[in-house]
């Protein structure tokens, strides 16, 4: 019994409803009450026979897009914002002076430090003349296409919880992350592909591990997978050794013959064909899915933009590679990971700032410039959108006497976003003179999430999942606006 | 900011005034309107003009700014402080700008130093900091040379430099304070640098000067008012403040002077006294609140906000819009205005529980109990005929899934379905319900109910240590069919009860099951975050009620206010955290030896303190080129061995780490051993025997105080102080035992109701209250009312326990109907609201895994309890971690086979099957799980390492079964899977595939079969249930 308030308050559908009654997703029920639009889009199993509602089948957005996916470039760790986009030029000159600021980092809450200055050189850049530094030559010449946000802020300025913010809108676990939110909010357009793919760096995933693409509270149907770009491509996705296609093809053929013999007797349960059409599809993704990141069938120019023939960018210019075939294919959502496990394995730069970004930018740079361009030249650039960033920034101080160790800094650092119908060679925010933290169109993380949505045909402060008595969103109860002065 | 040109302006309102003149009321009603509101606002008054006015009469709050106040030779309040490079500070008794003393700054080579005096001051109010200098050969060099700078602003403030040689000199630097209430002066030398030479400084004073206050007609204020301000309001506040007065946020409207004054759950939103000190300001200013939250306001509209108050909120009486509102909540049981209270209160679940009548049916011999005439009744009603009795092979398959979790074997379905006992149904129930694995089902019912995990979540996601024990004692519980009171009494209270015992002990591992920051970025936070969640669990658990959602605000739809929230988290709020952060402070807040002391203690201290001296040896030699940050590393567990083992070849030898390594194993296993007689306990411990107070958080902020409460019950169940007894032991406060009585009174409203309602969801697949955990006005009605009240009166009737309450339903006739479907009934009722037939299902995930090892014979049943296991999982899976394998530990094949609710569950890593088919969530309490069906647990089926070895297996077990031919190899295969004897059209297609195999893509006969097997386990049969 649905009383009417259930409908004015939660805004939940019935099917959200229906998740959480039990009465799970294939269940009878479902047919009748969605509507025929829905009906319309539903798929047909492979086999030509088995009717099959996908769970991530399209969904329409609140609006018309303006991109249709998202390429997260996370640069796990936290990169430096006044060593890379955040130009500070009186802050040359003043290494090693003390100042007066306050910073909190992991090694807690401080009111002065010492300076280290910005360790690379900036250099102007592109029509807009953005100032950017020479741990980007190749992404300079980027600049027209990308908008800087110099202001942005989270509430943590530790890894663990700094993660989940920047994924998953909140500081504590067990919520569903962006991918997750968008996969639920649209579905995929490529039912043979996962709708919400991550990339890992080779030397491991980030702290936190597999909660960074959980799908917290909603199903595990719109968790993040993990596609990789050696070795097994996604968990499960290969036949054991020993068993051909055709082998394979025959044991699905017996195992259908045999459902449907189990199901005729059984009529009216319907969850019995979906688990028979998912089979079918499960077989389909097998051949679908290899050939979709197939790099072989790029050209060697294509290839060499990427960074493909240099063995320091050849695993992330691959991962970017795959991330652009991907979207094209239909995928809604691709984070990729700069950096991996603990330290100077990502850009968390405590000790050797100089070494630190210098290995990160340098495995990065190109890949991510040649991304830009290809997308570009292929006017994919204005339906895909691209946000580049970590969990938060450095500090403008040393976090020891020694050194050039930069601690965190949630206090303000820089995001940027290219194509999907975001402005390019503009910069929006400013830190205060010391890159240190937001003064002006102070973003916090919320905003980047809205914007996202929000380019992605969904509404922030409409998208919601009811759970646990509450009316769940990314942006959480408060909401938050997208900024439209990023938006072309 | 609007300047407005003086000599136009007719000085009608004596509206600003400067500072320095008494504080003077100041008469509203001379804007034009008068307020109700009895104290009338104050305004400091001020002469009409900028900074430059005139301050004589200004208080000096630098009240040694002449230096000659001296102790020991050194001016008194003022501070040294070198920034960087060297600094010479002294006294100078010979000169001074109004004459000797002042003080100076030298330095030859290079400095950046100051005088600094801190000072008290005002929010939001502008000040003017001046001092006298002079320079003899003052070279900036990398820094300013002088200039005078306020610590807490650095960049806005700051004076302008002065270099080279200059007699007496006036700087001079103006700003507002902002937020701050206190403010650290500095005569700076060098400043952002180093500079030589030497630097005088003398009269320094810092006055306040008054916020630039134009004099305005009241027409002008009025334009003011609609050209700044009211903008303002209506983009940024009236959202959520102004358009909805049935929901205005934080109770506060913004639509008029009335509103502003009377204010929101915050209190008024302008200061009337001290308008500079308004919520309203610190707010736009982000200081204890952000607002509007999207984006601050520009500093030019914050100054306009800030002039607006000062001026005392002109507003035309037109344009105002008074929301007519009940007084907002005064948070102290106060009522929510959102919810209807007095319809509230006629909600059923917040009803006694009242015996029904039993309903006399048509059909009277249809009904076996009385649960089959509530059912029969409404069926009747509905003119529905109920679906068939189930066969007896459909009907052991369900009773062993249902109440172990396992299937039957094929000769239990045959010798059941062949038993010519009448009452061999009931007999099955009763052994079933005998049965050690009943608690291993059961139990992991109540582990989603409580969001079971035996790790913290975040970076490290570090393992609960001993929390296993919890889990063992929610099986034993349900083994022993202890009272569902008793159960919650002793997860609620074990350690406050009159008798406390080991397994009371373990069962308030209850309060330690959930995630933990261990390096929270605001402590305070997150320790209401740790008790929220313990709130939001209990509450939705145990009473089937969301007051998690009043943590912030009064509850949007159900009758539960925030003072209700805090006053029910005031049981809870003296427990003490988890932990600080290493394993020492968890094993202290949240670990107890319990049992006799063993005569081995210090033999045990002995033995510990030798391996942890050998460590820090061992460490010591590592530890000498170590860099700063991995010494902080260093102090996390899981840190150390991979920071050791950086070292090998350098600074340690292979032997010397392996020695390492074996160290850390003994320290730990003497560490997790308890002595003899003993044993260590997860469990629940509070600060003392005194309550910490409880505050009503305001807007769930951690740092805004309301009102203190105290401990009461939920006011729409009677709102009753409890009566709170402390116990003997003196280490808590007897708060949670009162809790735990009252829950568990058997006249509660809701206990029982939800209780019964969960066990009937897990028979029937679906609560007769379909939102299990909520009971509120949000939830879904029961379909079948009277029949809940039934069971919730027959549960307490028969002392609370489950298995009395498993018997009554899986007797019943409604429990045996078969799952066939009926095209009549579903027409009108698709959704089976009215039990016309069973609901067929899948099975769970953990039914799942442990029905595959079944299966092939490989299910370890004998061991049960202690540590958890961990299977094997696929290196892709590891290498989503941080450190792959971290927290993972490698568990022998026979504990492998173990059964799924045994699994280790960590946080940031799932074991696939169990995470694919829907396995509950960790970190909220799953009442229902998701049933989905999607490619990826295909995938897994068909593909992973994990299902191709156990149908090699499962080959092997039909191996063992001596079968003659291959159509009997077929037939034990399919029968085995199934639990029903196979049809011949079946063994046909199996044979006739094995020969495709065989004969088509030249597999071995055992390739085939393996592959055959595989197909088998895949089968929907397997995995559903009639």
């Amino acid at each position: 019994m649905l009383s009417p308030r259930l409908h004015n308050f939660c805004g939940r559908t019935r099917r959200e409803f229906f998740w959480e009654t039990g009465a799970g997703f294939t269940g009878l029920a479902l047919a009748g009450m969605l509507d025929d639009e829905f009906l319309k889009k539903q798929t047909t199993g492979a086999d030509g026979q088995t009717p099959w509602v996908n769970p991530l089948a399209p969904k329409p957005p609140h609006f018309e897009p303006k991109a249709k996916a998202v390429i997260f470039l996370y640069m796990y760790g936290g990169p430096s914002q006044i060593d890379t986009f955040d130009y500070k030029p009186n802050m040359y000159g003043m290494d090693n002076k003390t100042i007066e600021v306050k910073t909190f980092g992991r090694g807690g809450h401080r009111n002065q430090g010492r300076i280290v200055e910005p360790r690379w050189k900036f250099k102007q850049y592109g029509e807009c003349g953005k100032w950017v530094s020479d741990l980007f030559p190749n992404l300079g010449n980027c600049v027209d296409d990308i908008c800087f946000i110099h202001s942005m802020a989270a509430d943590s300025p530790i890894h663990g919880s700094a993660m989940m913010q920047m994924n998953s809108g909140r500081i504590l676990s067990g919520s569903p992350c962006l991918g997750s939110w968008v996969n639920y909010g649209l579905g995929t357009e490529n039912e043979n592909l996962p709708g919400f793919v991550v990339m890992l760096h080779e030397k491991g995933g980030p702290i936190n591990g597999p909660r960074n693409w959980s799908s917290g509270y909603m199903p595990a149907t719109y968790q993040g997978v993990v596609v990789r770009s050696e070795g097994t491509l996604i968990l499960d996705l290969q036949r054991p050794p020993g068993i051909s296609d055709v082998s394979q093809r025959r044991l699905l053929d017996a195992l259908r013959d045999l459902n449907q013999q189990h199901e005729s007797q059984r009529p009216g349960n319907s969850e019995l064909a979906a688990r028979i059409a998912s089979y079918e599809l499960a077989y389909k993704m097998q051949s679908t899915a290899p050939e979709s990141v197939d790099l072989s069938q790029e050209t060697e120019a294509t290839q060499k933009l990427y960074g493909l023939d240099d063995p320091k960018t050849s695993y992330f210019g691959r991962q970017c590679l795959m991330a652009r075939r991907l979207v094209e294919r239909g995928v809604r959502f691709v984070q990729v990971y700069s950096g991996g496990a603990h330290l100077d394995d990502n850009w968390d730069a405590h000790g050797d700032l100089v070494l630190n970004h210098n290995l990160h930018a340098g495995e990065t740079d190109k890949p991510i410039a040649g991304l830009l361009q290809d997308l570009k030249q292929r006017g994919l650039l204005d339906q895909t959108l691209i946000v580049w960033g970590g969990e938060f920034g450095r500090q403008p101080t040393a976090e020891y006497a020694e050194g050039t160790g930069r601690d965190h800094n949630s206090y303000g650092f820089t995001m940027w976003m290219a194509g999907g119908g975001i402005k390019g060679g503009v910069s929006y925010g400013k830190t205060d003179e010391l890159g240190s933290a937001a003064i002006e169109d102070r973003m916090h993380v919320r905003r980047i999430h809205a914007t996202i949505l929000h380019q992605m045909g969904l509404d922030p402060n409409r998208l919601s999942y009811f759970y646990g008595g509450l009316d769940h969103k990314l942006v959480g109860p408060e909401g938050a606006e997208p900024v439209r002065e990023l938006m072309v | 900011m609007r300047t407005m040109d003086q000599s136009n302006l007719v000085t009608k309102l004596a509206i600003a005034l400067l500072l320095g003149f008494p504080i003077v009321n100041f008469d509203i009603g001379l804007l034009g309107q008068t307020l109700e509101n009895e104290s009338p606002i104050a305004i400091p008054s001020a002469p009409n003009h900028l900074f430059g006015s005139s301050i004589a009469s200004a208080k000096e709050l630098i009240d040694n700014g002449k230096f000659d106040q001296l102790a020991n030779g050194q001016p008194t309040g003022w501070r040294q402080s070198t920034w960087s490079g060297n600094a010479e500070f002294r006294v100078d008794n010979e000169q001074g700008h109004t004459g000797a003393p002042c003080v100076a700054i030298s330095s030859n080579s290079g400095g950046d130093a100051s005088w600094s005096f801190q000072v008290r001051v005002k929010r939001n109010t502008n000040y003017r900091l001046t001092a006298w200098v002079k320079t003899e050969n003052l070279v900036a060099g990398t820094g300013n040379g002088v200039q005078l700078n306020l610590h807490e602003l650095q960049f806005e403030g700051k004076s302008q430099s002065l270099a080279g040689n200059n007699d007496w000199t006036q700087l001079v630097s103006e700003f507002n304070s902002g937020n701050r209430n206190s403010i650290l002066v500095n005569l700076l030398f060098g400043g952002w640098g180093q500079s030589t030479g030497t630097v005088w400084f003398d009269d320094v004073s810092l006055v306040e000067i008054a916020a630039p206050i134009p004099t305005m007609t009241e027409e002008e204020a009025f334009v003011f008012f609609r050209e700044k301000i009211k903008p303002i309001l209506a983009e940024k506040c009236w959202e959520c403040h102004g358009n909805d007065p049935e929901d205005l946020g934080g109770n506060l409207a913004l639509t008029s002077r009335k509103d502003i004054h009377r204010g929101g759950e915050s209190g008024a939103a302008v200061d009337a006294e001290s308008p500079l000190e308004s919520i309203l300001l610190k707010a736009v200013n982000y200081d204890v609140f952000e607002m509007p939250p999207d984006d601050k306001l520009p500093k030019a509209q914050i100054a306009d906000m800030q002039l607006w108050i000062q001026l005392g909120m002109p507003w035309p009486a037109d344009e105002e819009k008074e929301l007519s509102r009940e007084e907002s909540s005064d948070h102290g049981g106060g009522k929510s205005t959102a919810v209807d209270w007095e319809s509230a209160k006629q909600w059923w679940s917040f009803q006694p529980v009242h015996q029904p009548v039993v309903p006399t049916v048509k059909n009277s011999a249809w009904p076996i109990n009385d649960i089959d005439r509530f059912i029969l009744s409404e069926l009747e009603t509905r003119g529905f005929a109920p679906a068939p009795e189930a066969s007896r092979e459909v009907l052991i398959r369900r009773a062993f899934y249902d109440l172990l979790g396992l299937p039957p074997t094929p000769t239990q379905v045959r010798e059941f379905a062949a038993d010519p006992d009448p009452l061999a149904y009931e007999k099955l129930i009763d052994r079933l319900l005998e049965s050690p694995h009943y608690g291993e089902k059961w139990g992991r019912h109540w582990l989603d109910l409580v969001r079971y995990a035996e790790s913290n979540s975040f970076e490290r996601d570090g393992t609960k240590p001993f929390v296993w024990r919890y889990r063992d004692y929610v099986i034993r519980s349900l083994n022993q069919d202890k009272p569902y009171d008793q159960f919650l009494r002793e997860q609620l209270a074990g350690d406050e009860l009159p008798e406390v015992t080991a397994e009371t002990l373990a069962a308030t591992g209850y309060y330690r099951l959930g995630q933990w920051d261990d390096e929270p970025a605001d402590p305070e936070q997150a320790r209401l975050d740790d008790l929220d969640d313990i709130l939001a669990t209990t509450s939705q658990t145990l009473l089937g009620l969301t007051v998690n959602c009043a943590r912030c605000h009064d509850h949007k739809i159900d009758p539960i206010t925030a003072a209700d929230y805090y006053q029910l988290l005031s049981f809870f709020n003296n427990i003490r955290r988890y932990g600080i952060r290493s394993d020492e402070s968890v094993a202290d807040a949240s670990i107890r030896t319990f049992g006799v002391e063993g005569e081995t203690r210090s033999e045990r201290r002995e033995q510990l303190t030798k391996i942890q001296t050998e460590m820090k040896d061992l460490e010591a030699i590592a530890q000498k080129d170590f860099i700063p940050v991995e010494f902080q590393e260093f102090e996390y567990e899981f840190q150390k061995i991979p920071l050791m083992q950086k070292r090998i070849g350098g600074l340690l030898t292979q032997a010397q780490f392996d020695r390492y390594c074996e160290l850390v194993k003994q320290r730990n296993e003497l560490r997790d051993r308890a002595p003899a007689g003993q044993q260590k306990i997860l469990c629940v411990k509070e600060n003392g025997a005194t309550p910490r107070e409880t505050f009503i958080q305001v807007r769930g902020n951690a740092h805004v105080q309301g009102k203190a409460v105290s401990p009461k019950f939920i006011s729409i169940l009677g709102g009753e102080v409890p009566e709170i007894t402390r116990p003997d032991h003196e280490e808590s406060t007897g708060h949670r035992l009162a809790f735990a009585n009252w829950i568990t009174r058997p006249d509660h409203p809701l206990s029982a109701r939800v209780m019964v309602n969960r066990i009937w969801q897990y028979h029937f697949g679906r609560g007769l209250v379909r939102t299990t955990s909520d009971f509120g006005l949000q939830g879904a009605s029961p379909t079948h009312p009277a029949l809940l009240d039934w069971l919730a009166q027959e549960f307490v009737a028969q002392d609370w326990r489950l298995k009395a309450m498993h018997r009554q339903m899986m007797l019943s006739r409604t429990y045996r109907m078969s799952s066939q479907w009926n095209p009549q009934n579903a027409a009108t009722d698709p959704d089976n609201d009215s039990f016309w037939r069973y609901n067929m299902r899948r099975l769970t995930a953990e039914e799942i895994r442990d029905s595959i090892l079944f299966a092939n014979g490989q299910l370890n049943l004998n061991d049960m309890f202690g540590t958890s296991i961990f299977p094997k999982l696929p290196r892709e899976v590891l290498q989503g971690q941080s450190r792959p394998g971290d927290g993972w530990g490698n568990s022998n094949e026979d504990q492998q086979r173990r059964r799924s609710v045994y699994i280790h569950v960590k946080r940031s890593l799932r074991v696939p099957i169990i995470e694919t088919y829907d396995g509950a969530d960790t970190d909220f309490s799953c009442p229902v799980r998701f049933v989905t069906t999607q490619p990826g647990q295909a995938l897994g089926m068909l593909n992973s390492d994990f299902a191709w070895e156990q149908a090699a297996k499962l080959a092997d077990w039909s191996n063992q079964q001596n079968p003659e031919s291959l159509e009997r190899r077929v037939y034990v295969v399919l029968e085995r899977v199934t639990q029903r004897t196979p049809q011949p059209s079946e063994l046909e297609r199996g044979i006739a595939v094995i020969r495709a195999w065989q004969t088509d893509d030249g597999l071995s006969a055992e390739q085939a079969f393996h592959n055959f097997c595989l197909m088998a386990l895949n089968l929907n049969e397997f995995v559903f249930v009639d």
